[in-house]
């Protein structure tokens, strides 16, 4: 009895000391400049910070009446739309064909789809605008020889949104598939035995019983996933600046060219006010799904 | 121990006295746009070497002022991005020296002090016209002029050689031509098939408005923003005249397709490799010409450099398009040292030195009493500065007066994206940049 009370109230520093470091950095990188952002949001400032003037809720009631807000936005949303379930999609696919090979060949393939996501959006972008290239470029090139007139890749507005999609989705994958790998490889063996015989087919054994043994994995994927593209900004700037005429351009750039360009630091906080309220919404929900699945 | 006292105080006196001295002078810090390891256009001599002789003398004689100074990034994105954080930070320079289109927006902050004590009666008449772009609406100086760049037509007359066209051009000393004249010239050369057009235009970034904008020098009466109404006119029946002529060039497939999705870095490779004939921004194209015939054994080239066209029946355009240097000094709060700065701007105003700060950036002098900064070595550019400086230059960044100008630029590039469009409603596009931008400058 002694002994059990001496344990319960004996007090150490040790793991306070042990978590300070990570919730510094939370506190000093995370919490610190969110709580600022909000608090900037609600005043009209400059780059010169000191000469700040309160709004209230101005900020937000002006972008809402900006029509580069809207579009950036809506243009937000549907990258999410179809980079993510594109992404998914993709990445499953060849995640289930990979699945099939040897340790070597799958370990190749695995090499070559991460590769970009090493690599990263900024320097995929500047080998994408070389093949976007309308004059020098090998995808008009491609076209050429087919007899299709040159595509605008990144200069028409209607072209413009998709190219940025497809080089998205070429560092986006690359994470999923190592995850749907290994999620695959999780699967018991004794249920895919019992499913041969009991007779199902290739298609029914992947959509009746490896993708619903997946599910954890792909609500995971979903969700980072889903982030990573609400967050997206590199690919934007390098390849379209948001052109042509906004028809390309994301929140988060916006945020950047409000800043930086514009030198309007109360409404480029009031923007990532905004995006970080949208992405804790749609995460939050995706959270309760994942634990409804549980 | 009595001695090592005596020592004690002798070496504190010292200290004191030079501390006292040290007291007496007056710091002034002075930053520019630049490299301090680039060197000069005129003189091959190193910036820093330049500014460390400059402050030298002046200090010679000024024993009461130290100077320091830093020349501060190359890229105009680093140099904005540094400035506006020491502004920020509450740590700007004295004295900058830089772009109009980068101090107007300090003055407009309501940051700079006024300088209108710098120039003289005398000193005002030698800068004619474009003390306006550095004047407050109350007739107040906020910066002092000394460079101006010539952004004028560079033209690959090889190409019109070889293809025997090179009486489509326009002639010395004047190098004048219409617009008619300019599209002669263009459909003749054009080749999309062999990947030779004509022109190019790009507008993914807002680099090139000044090249862009110079157009319009050649079509009278437009007008980009209003200062005394503070409404932006480019909506205009004439503004919309002026764009549908440099829409045709793209209704012909005339320029170098997708320019909406470019950015100056894009083009380069076009004119190193003789693909355009013909492009605004002489001085730059000039420039990255010369270093690849030097450093990359580019074969050479022959070029001139040009004025705009202007509409027929129209007077010739300026030769030059520039987006003058000057001087501004941020806020004082000691009257003293804002004299001894004051002192100090007309020492770097004065002929001789603005000369070589213009010289340095191959640029053209402000002052009609500054000398051609170009010997005889460099035949080309002198006689370039000379005809800049006889058929004079404007600003056509039109950031004259124009509140939050970086915010308009960016509105103003977005605009020539959609306006590069095959599809494009000018007069919509227009009417929409118009009501953004004057929803900007109000804000």
């Amino acid at each position: 009895m002694k002994r059990r009370r001496g344990r319960a109230t004996r007090f150490s520093w040790a793991p306070y000391v042990l978590i300070a470091p990570g919730y510094v950095a939370f506190l000093g990188l995370i919490l610190v400049p969110l709580a600022y952002s909000i608090y900037l949001s609600f005043f009209n400032a400059s780059f010169n910070l000191s000469a700040k003037s309160f709004v209230g809720l101005g900020q937000y009631f002006l972008l809402f009446d900006d029509p580069v807000f809207q579009q950036a936005l809506l243009n937000t949303f549907r990258y999410v739309i179809i980079v993510v379930p594109a992404a998914i999609v993709i990445s499953l696919g060849l995640a289930l064909m990979m699945e099939r090979f040897g340790p070597r060949l799958q370990g190749l393939f695995r090499g070559a789809f991460y590769l970009p996501t090493v690599a990263g959006g900024v320097i995929l972008s500047i080998v994408w605008i070389w093949l976007f290239n309308p004059t020098y470029g090998l995808l008009n090139y491609g076209l050429g020889r087919l007899g299709i007139k040159p595509v605008l890749w990144l200069a028409e507005a209607s072209t413009s949104y998709i190219s940025v999609c497809i080089v998205m989705l070429t560092y986006t994958i690359g994470q999923p598939i190592i995850l749907f790998l290994s999620g695959l490889a999780g699967i018991p063996q004794d249920i895919l035995d019992a499913a041969t015989v009991d007779g199902v087919n290739a298609w029914q054994r992947i959509f009746l019983i490896k993708v619903p043994c997946i599910r954890p994995v792909m609500l995971f994927v979903l969700a980072t996933l889903t982030i990573q593209i609400f967050q997206s900004w590199e690919t934007v700037f390098m390849l379209t600046q948001g052109g042509p005429n906004n028809s390309s351009t994301s929140l988060v750039f916006l945020i950047y060219q409000t800043a930086f360009i514009s030198s309007r630091f109360g409404k480029a906080a009031a923007i990532g006010v905004v995006l970080t309220t949208i992405i804790m919404i749609v995460t939050m929900f995706q959270i309760r799904l994942w634990k409804e699945q549980e | 121990m009595r001695r090592n006292w005596l020592w004690f105080v002798v070496a504190l006196v010292m200290f004191s006295t030079a501390m006292d001295l040290s007291a007496q002078k007056q710091k002034i810090t002075f930053w520019a746009f630049g490299s301090e390891e680039a060197a000069k256009g005129d003189t091959g001599e190193l910036w820093k070497d330049f500014y460390t002789k400059t402050f030298d003398q002046y200090m010679a004689t000024h024993k009461d002022v130290e100077v320091s100074f830093a020349i501060r990034g190359y890229e105009a994105g680093g140099t904005t991005l540094f400035m506006d954080t020491a502004v920020a930070a509450g740590t700007p320079p004295d004295i900058y020296l830089d772009s109009n289109m980068r101090i107007s927006k300090y003055y407009n902050q309501g940051l700079t002090a006024d300088l209108s004590a710098v120039l003289s009666a005398a000193d005002k008449k030698q800068y004619g016209n474009i003390l306006k772009d550095f004047t407050a609406p109350d007739g107040k100086l906020w910066g002092v002029p000394v460079s101006g760049g010539y952004w004028d037509y560079i033209i690959n007359k090889t190409l019109f050689d070889n293809k025997d066209l090179s009486n489509l051009l326009p002639k010395a000393p004047d190098y004048t031509w219409t617009t008619e004249q300019y599209l002669k010239a263009a459909r003749a050369i054009n080749d999309p098939a062999n990947n030779v057009y004509a022109t190019a235009f790009f507008a993914k970034s807002p680099s090139m408005d000044s090249a862009f904008n110079a157009f319009f020098g050649g079509f009278p009466g437009v007008e980009f923003y209003d200062q005394k109404t503070k409404t932006f006119k480019i909506n205009s029946p004439k503004a919309i005249e002026a764009l549908k002529f440099l829409h045709s060039l793209l209704d012909e497939d005339l320029i170098v397709p997708g320019g909406a999705g470019f950015i100056d870095d894009d083009i380069d490779p076009y004119w190193i490799n003789q693909q355009i004939a013909m492009i605004g921004g002489a001085n730059w194209y000039a420039k990255i010409t010369n270093k690849a015939i030097k450093e990359q054994g580019l074969a050479p080239f022959e070029y001139i450099l040009a004025r705009y066209p202007n509409k027929v029946g129209a007077p010739p355009t300026p030769i030059a398009t520039s987006d003058p240097d000057g001087f501004i000094v941020f806020k004082q709060k000691d009257p003293k040292k804002m004299t001894k700065i004051i002192d100090l701007i007309k020492y770097l105003q004065s002929p001789e030195i603005a000369s070589s700060i213009a010289g340095g950036w191959s640029k053209v002098p402000l002052r009609a009493d500054a000398k051609n900064p170009f010997g005889d070595k460099d035949q080309d550019q002198k006689s370039w500065t000379d005809a800049a400086r006889k058929f004079g230059t404007a600003n056509y960044y039109y950031n004259t007066g124009v509140p939050n100008f970086n915010e308009v630029r960016q509105a103003w590039a977005e605009a020539r994206q959609a306006f590069l469009q095959k599809d494009a409603n000018i007069q919509k596009i227009m009417d929409d940049f118009v009501k953004r931008a004057n929803q900007i400058v109000k804000q």
